[in-house]
């Protein structure tokens, strides 16, 4: 094939070179959009998983510390087991889990 | 702007600077996809996603090869797997007579010239093996180098001379029975 042919078939080429839709920058863009945002999504529940982690993390921390510390004093026992203690110390513990439950549940619901 | 500018815009945040990459690109994108997967809704969906993995990519683009080289690569190998998912095989027809092809392009294209070239010239690219599309498409439409071209398919050079010599004949071919069919 010469070099006319060759360009012959290039000619021919360019002809049936094809078009996309119109608003095909439109739709790549907005894809790219939403996976930007679903990106941006997934990344808030990641931030809200670290903090639900570290407060079960700090939770326990500070039980184990308290154990310690009680095991240490023992006079602290007959204060810990009065009944406005125990009161106190169940209400506080029934609140921080119920909005740590609720934090999970809106978690696993927004899936 | 040039290119590396707008990567550059891209690669720091600025993603408006992405949607002058893609028209600019968009027309050979699809043509390439629409070699492939010879649908034009599937050629459609086949580019968007090559720019959005082209997009996900970006920051490992070393410059080394020109972005249209890179991209079409990616636009190649996305085409390639939604043949694969389909099972569609991809190559080039090695059976037919096409070394007996007496076939002329001065020939073809004066048959070619009527106001449905067009037509004719697509019907033509749904019929030609997809690799020879492909590699056709390549090779005239983008002016890449063989080198270039090896780059994004894989081949060896001399495997895609020989096979862009092959396809030109092939679709060469194809255009004359069309031709034929239709005047019958």
């Amino acid at each position: 094939m010469n070099r006319q042919d060759k360009d012959v078939m290039r000619r021919l080429l360019l002809e049936s070179k094809q078009k996309p839709s119109s608003d095909f920058t439109l739709n790549v863009m907005n894809r790219l959009a939403q996976e930007q945002q679903s990106k941006l999504i997934m990344q808030e529940e990641n931030f809200s998983i670290r903090h639900l982690i570290l407060f079960y993390a700090l939770f326990v921390i500070v039980g184990i510390i308290s154990l310690i510390y009680f095991y240490i004093h023992p006079h602290f026992y007959t204060f810990i087991y009065s009944k406005s203690f125990m009161m106190q110390f169940f209400s506080v513990v029934a609140i921080l889990e119920s909005v740590v439950l609720l934090n999970v549940l809106d978690h696993f619901l927004k899936r | 702007m040039n290119e590396q500018t707008l990567i550059a815009q891209v690669l720091a945040g600025k993603t408006q600077a992405f949607a002058y990459l893609v028209s600019a690109h968009q027309d050979m994108a699809f043509t390439l996809a629409l070699r492939i997967v010879k649908n034009r809704e599937e050629a459609e969906e086949v580019a968007q996603d090559a720019f959005m993995k082209a997009y996900r990519a970006l920051p490992s683009y070393r410059f080394e090869s020109s972005f249209s080289t890179w991209l079409y690569r990616i636009v190649f190998h996305t085409a390639l797997s939604t043949l694969k998912k389909k099972q569609i095989p991809y190559s080039l027809c090695e059976s037919e007579e096409i070394d007996n092809a007496e076939t002329s392009t001065a020939s073809a294209l004066e048959l070619l010239e009527s106001k449905d070239r067009k037509v004719l010239l697509e019907k033509a690219f749904y019929q030609i093996p997809t690799e020879a599309a492909t590699l056709l498409t390549l090779f005239y439409l983008d002016e890449m180098s063989l080198k270039e071209m090896a780059e994004i398919t894989g081949l060896s050079t001399n495997l895609i001379k020989t096979k862009i010599f092959r396809a030109r004949k092939t679709l060469l071919k194809i255009i004359d029975k069309l031709q034929i069919r239709k005047e019958l």
